[in-house]
């Protein structure tokens, strides 16, 4: 009897998913690749950079914050709004005791 | 002779017309899929939130069954993933699974950081969000210890904690928790300090971005999105099946932002210098001791998993004093990003095992 063809297409399929990512591992692992993936990624983030600094002096030469100082403000707001409540349990809690 | 060539060919025919009605419906499920996407009912088990702090929140599961189990279970759901894979869809939940066992659970939903959290260090995960969730659910429930279940990076958080607070965890569970980065998995060699600039990545990002680590994610294997388009084909003539597949695909395409600086010194501490396994990291100056560990530990690990290998998270066996311990590795196609805590005879049959009420229990 001749074999379902679709369970025949599901077996090629298997081995070539098997062999193609066995091939791309051992490209994605090797020195080469570790190496141009690490500089092509400085690249790209030195651009970033520049572009970030550009805007952060642009921002300040106008006497508005930039996002890293709206980023600490907030930081700052949650730390304090962490510390109340701690504060403020502990209050409870010895509320609780002396009651 | 003539008969048995048609018998043979009449039941190639049956096979082959079998075949096509087959591909037909799954081709009526694959358009109904396409034009009406309908979001799949996750995190379902209903839930009190007993605690939160920026967008942290504690969240508690009572169960409803009569049961005698003191030692309140907390779960540390990974950081870089939605907290409802542990409780993903009715019947595909280790959440629903404990509860039916008796168990209060506890899960800590490490909610979605925004810019200003790139702030918050890894130090403060440990010893600030992790400490003050642990206190509250001994104050909550007037223990003295309570139980740990750490998956992914929040296994790894679990271990820390324990070995820092050995005296409040009576039972330490790790679900595909990264402790030796060092592995031969390729997230280990894609995070060494020649290919990833970590600093320059923080600095510029803030947050580790979601999509970045995503893509990273999907090459890992990338023929696996190809795969996974097969995988849903073969399971669109099962309903079941296929709401199962596409409610994981959905969590697994629900990430979230790593916070920058604990994104900085994870890279840094774990993958780069590989100091947890060392016993050298360090937490608020404290030295992270593996061996001081002293509770019941049982982990748990996928053989195929892609992003912590099992031998990575193995070790930590070899390397505590645990009371007891148990190490179990499925032989599944899970990965940490694909776990075992969504499949209905994954990680929850070893509750049914009674491994944590048995002390003498040791295997592995």
């Amino acid at each position: 009897m001749l074999e379902d063809p679709t369970q025949l297409w599901k077996q090629a399929f298997d081995i070539w998913e098997k062999q193609t990512a066995d091939y791309w591992d051992k490209v994605l692992r090797s020195p080469q690749f570790l190496e141009q993936m690490g500089k092509s990624l400085e690249q790209s983030l030195a651009v970033k950079t520049q572009i970030d600094k550009a805007v952060t002096l642009a921002l300040s030469s106008l006497q508005l914050p930039n996002k890293r100082d709206q980023e600490q403000i907030l930081h700052k707001l949650t730390e304090l709004s962490t510390q109340v409540r701690q504060l403020s349990e502990r209050v409870d809690r010895l509320v609780a005791g002396q009651g | 002779m003539l008969t048995a060539t048609l018998n043979t060919w009449a039941a190639t025919y049956d096979q082959w017309a079998q075949s096509f009605t087959r591909s037909q419906e799954r081709m009526f499920a694959w358009w109904r899929i396409v034009l009406d996407p309908k979001p799949p009912v996750v995190a379902a088990t209903p839930a009190d939130v007993v605690y939160q702090e920026n967008k942290l929140r504690l969240l508690c599961y009572r169960s409803k069954t009569l049961s005698n189990r003191p030692v309140p279970l907390l779960m540390v759901a990974s950081i870089i993933n939605k907290y409802y894979v542990l409780d993903l869809k009715p019947g595909r939940s280790l959440v629903e699974y404990l509860l039916g066992r008796g168990f209060d659970v506890w899960i800590i939903d490490w909610g979605t950081p925004t810019d200003e959290d790139r702030l918050d260090t890894f130090d403060k995960y440990i010893n600030g969000y992790l400490a003050r969730c642990v206190q509250k659910v001994l104050d909550v429930t007037g223990q003295a210890q309570l139980s740990l279940l750490g998956y992914c990076i929040g296994g790894t958080f679990t271990a820390i904690y324990t070995a820092l607070h050995n005296d409040q965890v009576r039972n330490l569970i790790q679900l595909a928790a990264p402790i030796n980065f060092h592995d031969d998995g390729m997230l280990s060699a894609w995070a060494s300090k020649e290919a990833f600039p970590v600093d320059q990545v923080v600095d510029v990002f803030g947050n580790m971005p979601r999509w970045l680590m995503q893509t990273s994610f999907q090459w890992l294997r990338p023929t696996n999105e190809i795969a996974q388009a097969v995988n849903l084909w073969e399971r669109l003539d099962d309903p079941r099946k296929a709401d199962d597949f596409l409610t994981l695909r959905y969590w697994l395409n629900d990430n979230i932002d790593f916070p920058g600086e604990a994104y900085r010194k994870y890279i840094k501490d774990c993958y780069q210098d590989n100091l947890l396994v060392q016993n050298r990291m360090k937490i608020d100056g404290e030295t992270v001791d593996l061996s001081r560990i002293t509770a019941n530990l049982f982990t748990i690990t996928a053989a195929q998993d892609h992003i912590c290998p099992p031998r990575s998270a193995a070790v930590l066996n070899d390397l505590v004093r645990a009371r007891t311990s148990g190490f179990w590795s499925l032989r599944a196609a899970i990965s940490a990003s694909s776990p075992a805590v969504a499949h209905r005879r994954g990680c929850g049959s070893s509750w049914g095992t009674g491994w944590h009420n048995d002390p003498d229990k040791r295997s592995g």
